[in-house]
C-alpha cells in the first residue's frame, strides 16, 4: 500500500499528521509497539525538518506486510555539509524552531539510530532528500 | 477451486483477466438482487448472476468480490470489462442458467456461502 | 467473539434503552454500537469511562454494586471514604456527622483513603529516581487512563509508574491493624464508597494485580443519598467546628486535579477530561512531547471530584474541598481511633506492598488480526470501503463512525448495505427495493423508532 502526505514549511500546527496515520495503520497490522515507536520517531523528526528548514516537501510512504519504506522529498535550501549535519547536536535551527522546543540537533542522528535503512542526499538550493526503511518484524535497533 | 476449474466445469469462457485463471475461491453466492450482494462479507467469493452492466462490477468492487460469473451467456460490455480490468477482476460467462450453474458448481465441490 | 478482557461495572439495561445512540458518539474507543435498537457494547474496547453513563438520557446505562447487605458478612466493617464525599456537602457537615451516619449504616470503622497517598509519595518519589525509567513517568491513579492506555497507547504502558493507588494502600492499613488487634483477615471487610465506574472495574479485575484488599465497593450516590436523609431528618443540621482530619492538606487534595502532580517532584503536568488525556497521549506517543516528568492523567473533568458517581456540581466539590485543605487542622484525629497507630506506623509494611508486580499487559483495541498477513489484508479491504463510504460519521449504520463501520465490516461484525448513503444511491439505480431498505434500517434501529410515540423526550406528552 501507498500513502503520500504533503507537508508545508512554517506550518508546525499540522506537522505530525503522516505520523499518527501511520501509527494507526502500524496498531491495525499488530506491529510491535517499540517497533512502531521507531517508525514513529523517524516519520516526525523528518517531517518536522521539512517544516523547519524547507519551503514544502512529500513524504511517500510505502507499506507492506514486512516492511515500511518512508522517502520524505523536500524542496528547500539542502544541506551544505551532511557529515556535518548528521552529527548530534550540531542545528541550523532559527532560534524561532528552537523555542518551539525543535532543533536541538538531534533529528539526523535520531532517525539514522531508530532506522534500519538510512539514506539521504541532498543539492544545496534544491532540496533533500531522505529514504527510511524499517523492518516490521525485529523491535531490536 | 480455481478460475480455470469454474470454466471447464461449466464450459464457460473467462472474458476479462485472462492473467487471473489460477486464482482461487472458496465459496460462492448466486443472486440478481444488488442489495443481496452487498451484505456479503466474505472474500475469495464467487458472484453467479444473470445481471450483466456496471452497477453489477460497482456492487461486486463494494463487497470486495474479485470474481464474477454471468450466467446465460450474458454479455459483457467493453465499459464493464475496462473498469473490471481495473479493478482486478475476473469475468467469466457461460451457457448455463443459474439453476445449473449453481448445481454444476456445487457437485464440482463449491461451498455455499449461507 | 472474543474474550471479555475486562470486567466492567457498567450494563446497559435493554429494557430502558431507547437506542438514541449519545453514548455510541461519545465513547473514546469506539466500543458502542447500535443493533435491533439498542446499545451494545463490544467489552474488549470499553475502559469503564462513565462517558456514555454521563450522555445517556433515560439512564439506561448503570453501575453494578456490590448488595449492601454483604457488609455484615463480616465482623470487622470497614468503610473507605474518599475526600470527595465529604465535599459534596455544605461547609457545616463535618467529617465526625459522616462519619456517625456511616457507622449508623453498620459500618464499624470510617477511613479517609487519601490516607493512603501519604505512602505513595515517597514510593513515587522512590520511582522518580530510578534514571533507567521512561519519562514522563504517567500516574495510574485514574483506572480508565490505566485502561485507555492499554487498549489505545499500549506503547506507552512502559511509562506508567507501577505502584497501587491510595485506595489499595488504605485497604492494606486497615487490615493490618484490626490484624494487629486480634482480628481474622476473613473477619475483616473493607468497603470502598466509590466515585465512578473505572474504581469498580479495577477493584473487581485489577490491571496487573494478583489480589485485592477491597472486599467490595458501594456506589457513592447511594451513601450521598444516606447521608442526606438522615441528616435532614434531624432537622436543623447541626452546626460543628468540627472540620479536623487526620489526613495532610496537600494529600487531602490527590484526588482532584494536580492533587497529585502537585506532591511530585520535577516538572509535572495534570490533564483530566477524558477528550484532553486523549490529545495528550496521543502527541506523547508520537514523541511531539519532551521534558516532562510527571503526569497526572484523570478521565473526569475536575479528576474525581467530576466522578460519575457523584451528585454535585464538580466545580464547587473541589472547591469546597481546596477551602476545606487550606483550613485543616492537622493532627486532630477522631476521638475513637486515636489509640490506634497512624498509617506512618506502617510505613515499612505498606512499602513492601506498593509496586504493581504483575506485568500490565496492552490490548490493543486497533490490531485486526493476530495474523500479519491476514491483518494486511483486513486493512486493505476496510480502506477499499472507505473509498466508498461518505466521511460524513453520521452513525445512522449503528457504528460511530465511518471507519468504524469499516472496520466492522473487516471484522464481519457489519455490512456495507447499513451505510444510508450506499442504500440511498442503491435506491436510487433501482438496485435495492425501498422495503429491503426499510428493514435494513430496522435491523439497525428496531421498530420504535419509526412509529409516532408523544410520549419521548422533548414531545407532545413527554413522560419517563
Amino acid at each position: 500500500m501507498s500513502f503520500e502526505y504533503r507537508v508545508t514549511g512554517g506550518d508546525f500546527t499540522h506537522a505530525g499528521y503522516a505520523s499518527s496515520q501511520v501509527k494507526k495503520m502500524l496498531k491495525q497490522l499488530g506491529v510491535d509497539s517499540i517497533v512502531i515507536k521507531r517508525v514513529v520517531v523517524c516519520l516526525y523528526e523528518a517531517e518536522v525538518n521539512i517544516v523547519a528548514h524547507a519551503w514544502d516537501g512529500i513524504i511517500n510512504v510505502e507499506l507492506d506486510t514486512d516492511t515500511i519504506f518512508m522517502k520524505l522529498t523536500d524542496n528547500g535550501p539542502g544541506i551544505a555539509d551532511i557529515e556535518q549535519a548528521m552529527q548530534k547536536g550540531f542545528s541550523t535551527a532559527s532560534p524561532e524552531v528552537r523555542e518551539m522546543g525543535f532543533g536541538a540537533g538531534m533529528g539526523l542522528p535520531n532517525i539514522s539510530a531508530n532506522a534500519d535503512r538510512f539514506l539521504i542526499s541532498s543539492e544545496p538550493g534544491v532540496g533533500t532528500t531522505l529514504q527510511i526503511t524499517i523492518n516490521l518484524n525485529s523491535p531490536a535497533v | 477451486m480455481k478460475v480455470e476449474e469454474i470454466c471447464s466445469v461449466l464450459n464457460g469462457e473467462l472474458v476479462c483477466g485472462s492473467d487471473k485463471s489460477q486464482r482461487e475461491v472458496t465459496h460462492a453466492f448466486a443472486s440478481d438482487l444488488m442489495s443481496d450482494v452487498l451484505t456479503v462479507t466474505c472474500s475469495n467469493l464467487l458472484l453467479i448472476t444473470g445481471l450483466a452492466n456496471l452497477q453489477t462490477i460497482r456492487t461486486a468492487e463494494m463487497s470486495d468480490i474479485d470474481c464474477i460469473l454471468f450466467v446465460r451467456n450474458k454479455s459483457v460490455t467493453p465499459e464493464m470489462k475496462t473498469l473490471a480490468e481495473e479493478l482486478g477482476m475476473a469475468l467469466i460467462t457461460c451457457p448455463s442458467t443459474m439453476f445449473r450453474a449453481s448445481g454444476e458448481l456445487y457437485r464440482a465441490g463449491m461451498k455455499p456461502l449461507f | 467473539m472474543e474474550k471479555a478482557f475486562f470486567h466492567h461495572a457498567l450494563t446497559i439495561r435493554e429494557d430502558i434503552c431507547t437506542g438514541c445512540s449519545l453514548c455510541m458518539r461519545v465513547c473514546p474507543t469506539e466500543a458502542l454500537r447500535i443493533r435491533e435498537g439498542k446499545a451494545r457494547l463490544i467489552e474488549d474496547r470499553c475502559v469503564d469511562c462513565g462517558e456514555c453513563f454521563r450522555a445517556c438520557p433515560v439512564h439506561a446505562i448503570i453501575i453494578e454494586q456490590d448488595d449492601f447487605s454483604r457488609i455484615f458478612d463480616y465482623k470487622h466493617r470497614v468503610a473507605l471514604v474518599p475526600a470527595v464525599l465529604h465535599g459534596q456537602f455544605r461547609h457545616e457537615v463535618s467529617m465526625s456527622e459522616i462519619s456517625a451516619v456511616l457507622k449508623s449504616l453498620g459500618f464499624t470503622w470510617v477511613y479517609e483513603v487519601e490516607h493512603g497517598a501519604e505512602i505513595l509519595k515517597p514510593a513515587i518519589d522512590e520511582l522518580m529516581n530510578v534514571r533507567t525509567l521512561p519519562r514522563p513517568l504517567i500516574s495510574s491513579y485514574c483506572p480508565a487512563v490505566v485502561r485507555l492506555i492499554q487498549v489505545r497507547f499500549p506503547a506507552l504502558i512502559r511509562n506508567l509508574a507501577t505502584v497501587k493507588a491510595p485506595l489499595e494502600m488504605a485497604a492494606f492499613y486497615c487490615r493490618r491493624v484490626l490484624r494487629d488487634r486480634g482480628a481474622h483477615n476473613a473477619e475483616i471487610g473493607v468497603f470502598y464508597v466509590t466515585p465512578c465506574a473505572a474504581k469498580i472495574a479495577a477493584v473487581k479485575s485489577p490491571v496487573g494485580e494478583e489480589s485485592t484488599p477491597i472486599s467490595g465497593v458501594i456506589n457513592m450516590d447511594f451513601i450521598y443519598n444516606k447521608i442526606n436523609r438522615t441528616l435532614r431528618n434531624k432537622g436543623e443540621l447541626p452546626h460543628s467546628d468540627d472540620h479536623a482530619y487526620s489526613v495532610d492538606p496537600d494529600t487531602l487534595v490527590w484526588s482532584l486535579t494536580n492533587g497529585e502532580a502537585s506532591c511530585v517532584n520535577g516538572r509535572t503536568l495534570a490533564i483530566d477530561g477524558m477528550s484532553n488525556v486523549t490529545e495528550f497521549l496521543e502527541q506523547l506517543e508520537n514523541d511531539e512531547i519532551s521534558g516532562v516528568d510527571y503526569l497526572e492523567l484523570r478521565a473526569c473533568d475536575e479528576g474525581c471530584a467530576g466522578g460519575v458517581l457523584l451528585s454535585s456540581n464538580r466545580f464547587l466539590v473541589a472547591e469546597r474541598l481546596r477551602n476545606k485543605a487550606r483550613n485543616l487542622q492537622p493532627g486532630n484525629r477522631p476521638a475513637e481511633d486515636r489509640e490506634i497507630p497512624d498509617i506512618e506506623a506502617y510505613t515499612a509494611y505498606l512499602m513492601n506492598k506498593v509496586r504493581i508486580t504483575d506485568e500490565i499487559k496492552p490490548r490493543s483495541m486497533y490490531r485486526l488480526s493476530g495474523d500479519r498477513d491476514e491483518a494486511m489484508r483486513m486493512m486493505k479491504r476496510s480502506r477499499r470501503l472507505m473509498c466508498w463510504l461518505p466521511g460524513t460519521d453520521c452513525g445512522l449504520c449503528g457504528a460511530p463512525s465511518c471507519q468504524a463501520l469499516a472496520e466492522d465490516i473487516v471484522r464481519h461484525r457489519g455490512d456495507i448495505s447499513q451505510c444510508v448513503f450506499i442504500r440511498e444511491s442503491n435506491l436510487e439505480k433501482e438496485l435495492m427495493d425501498p422495503e429491503r431498505a426499510a428493514g435494513i434500517m430496522r435491523r439497525i434501529w428496531g421498530d420504535n423508532n419509526f412509529e409516532k410515540n408523544c410520549n419521548k423526550k422533548g414531545a407532545e406528552n413527554e413522560s419517563n
